[in-house]
């Protein structure tokens, strides 16, 4: 597995003295792309802020300053029952989801049972299956397994869903690893699963912490299959409890707003978070291939 | 490397199927079963309902490609999205991935971390985000508009069907275009510097860089973004769903919106199971196609 590529690029040595004026057209273009992607983020957190009065009188500036869309939001639109729902459906999700996959990216990588490597491509062959025709069944599955309105049935297939991409990303990175330090740790006498923890879990942590961001944001944003599935107000998680909310406060842009901004905090905290990892696993081969 | 008692090994060939249950049993269950599952009911009249169901051949089939004009509309739709969503989102992503590698580290950190930001927010949120600033009234395009003096150009974005797909597109491209430039970015970290360097010492300007460096280099992913893109486009349901719900009339309406329909509003699920596989099949050969189109010259 490449680790270099997890630094930043050396910058070309390329010192210009005066800048052309292709140079400063460049520099604009690309700040109005990056104003593009980011103004409305900005102007979402600002109208979150403002009384519905300024929203229609001041759309780009801010006069009035009103935390209380934030309680509005969570009390009257339960923004705090659907993020309650969302912290638990990812978190058991995501708990699930790596143990697994540690315990079978060691299996193919380190354990390497007879026939691990016809089943690893078979598993792989899953990663190309769209939604679409696993969503029907699956819903017939978890009804018959007597899940429906209750948090398992988004838990499960929330697990297994994300499993394929992060057990190939995982099982690449085992397989780089350095076999020496198994060799010295079997020597001196420890189990497998010392080894496991001691040894090689220390080892796959980068790995690990893109892994949980991939599959954090997938599960957290998650929208489909909690439609069809959820239908207790109780157990919607944010995404769904979004669309509600949404024609509950239609002309409330100051909820509605905050609302936004509840949901994607989380993201966005665990994204900066972990971003360093996160770039480089798509340059550890995640998309790559 | 001394040779390690066989006793040990097939221990921990054993250990490593123990290791497997959880993946395979998941996997099975929620993969492989529902796959062949959806395969063999699409040749059925299954509500879905009801374990009440018969054989009736190939006719779910037989009905898209012959009695289901509304199947093909919203098709087309799809393919419009992705002709267009895709030349737009890679052609951007291309040129801000060329600007951010050239900058300074502390730059390329800020940009690639900011532009990558709208990725990873939810489709709820961004749905209603756009929905807000699509807004006839007080959005924040038609409020824009207004300001500097060109009310004619607002509109009911979302609703009306000449702007509809266009707005989809732009949201689109706002949430993706940062991920199509992660992927360059990347690929660019591993174009040798002293290549570029030279280049530049031998005065080729920015758009040589481009045209003979950075675009050809970068070929494996412009093959990768492509059919991401693409397939991305022809399974598309979330954002239509919420931004147009496929509105104003059916003008937005994509496939795996009839699909669901199908399925959950009109309990045909066989027939919607064969709509499946019929659009996983045109995925899946979309895919091949590109890759066929893209592979041979790539051997270069």
């Amino acid at each position: 597995m490449p680790r270099t590529q997890m630094h930043t690029a050396v910058q070309p040595a390329r010192k210009r003295k005066k800048h052309s004026v292709s140079y400063y057209v460049e520099q604009f273009i690309f700040i109005l792309m990056a104003a593009f992607v980011l103004y409305p983020l900005f102007f979402v957190l600002l109208t979150s802020l403002k009384t519905n009065t300024d929203v229609i009188l001041n759309p780009f500036g801010i006069s009035t300053f009103e935390p209380m869309n934030y309680i509005t939001a969570w009390y009257t639109g339960r923004v705090g029952s659907y993020l309650l729902n969302s912290v638990i459906t990812t978190l058991v999700t995501l708990f699930f989801q790596m143990i697994i996959i540690v315990l079978a990216s060691y299996a193919f990588g380190k354990l390497k049972p007879w026939g691990g490597g016809v089943l690893f491509s078979l598993l792989l062959m899953t990663m190309f299956v769209t939604s679409e025709m696993t969503t029907v069944p699956n819903y017939v599955t978890v009804r018959d397994m007597g899940l429906m309105g209750t948090r398992w049935s988004l838990i499960i297939p929330y697990t297994a869903s994300g499993l394929t991409m992060g057990t190939y990303i995982l099982t690449n990175y085992v397989r780089g690893l350095p076999k020496e330090l198994d060799e010295a740790a079997r020597i001196d006498g420890a189990g497998i699963f010392k080894i496991l923890w001691n040894v090689d879990l220390p080892l796959i942590t980068p790995a690990l912490a893109t892994l949980v961001i991939f599959n954090f944001n997938g599960v957290w944003s998650e929208f489909y299959w909690a439609l069809i599935v959820i239908k207790d107000e109780a157990l919607k998680t944010l995404p769904l409890g979004l669309i509600n909310f949404q024609s509950q406060f239609t002309s409330d842009y100051g909820v509605l707003t905050a609302g936004l901004v509840i949901l994607t905090v989380p993201v966005v905290i665990v994204y900066l978070f972990f971003s360093q990892y996160f770039i480089a696993g798509i340059s550890a081969g995640a998309v790559k291939g | 490397m001394q040779r390690k008692p066989m006793k040990l090994e097939t221990q921990r060939k054993i250990l490593g199927y123990f290791f497997l249950i959880p993946i395979v049993v998941l996997l099975v269950v929620f993969m492989f079963y529902p796959i062949a599952k959806s395969i063999v009911m699409s040749f059925t009249n299954w509500s879905g309902m009801s374990d009440d169901w018969k054989w009736i051949g190939f006719n779910n089939y037989i009905r898209i490609f012959t009695d289901m004009p509304e199947y093909w509309r919203a098709m087309k739709v799809n393919v419009i999205y992705a002709i267009i969503a895709t030349a737009v989102q890679l052609t951007l992503g291309f040129i801000m991935a060329v600007m951010v590698i050239n900058m300074k580290p502390r730059w390329q950190n800020f940009y690639k971390v900011a532009l990558y930001l709208p990725v990873i927010i939810p489709a709820a949120a961004i749905s209603v985000m756009w929905r807000y600033i699509y807004t006839p009234e007080y959005g924040l395009i038609n409020q824009f508009l207004r300001a500097i003096g060109l009310d004619s150009l607002c509109r009911a974005w979302t609703a009306d069907p000449d702007t509809a797909l266009g707005a989809v597109i732009v949201t689109n491209t706002w949430r993706y275009a940062g991920f199509t430039m992660v992927l360059y970015y990347v690929a660019m970290l591993d174009i040798p510097k002293d290549v570029l360097e030279s280049a530049q010492i031998d005065g080729a300007n920015r758009w040589q860089l481009i045209r003979y460096f950075y675009l050809p280099l970068t070929r494996g992913t412009t093959e990768v973004n492509l059919i991401l893109t693409i397939t991305g486009c022809l399974r598309a349901f979330d954002i239509f769903y919420l931004l147009t719900a496929g509105g104003p009339g059916t003008s937005t309406k994509v496939v795996s919106m009839w699909i669901m329909e199908t399925a959950f509003q009109s309990y045909k699920y066989g027939r919607a199971l064969a709509m499946s596989i019929v659009l996983f099949l045109i995925v899946v050969l979309t895919m091949l196609l590109f890759r066929f189109i893209l592979a041979p010259r790539e051997k270069e």
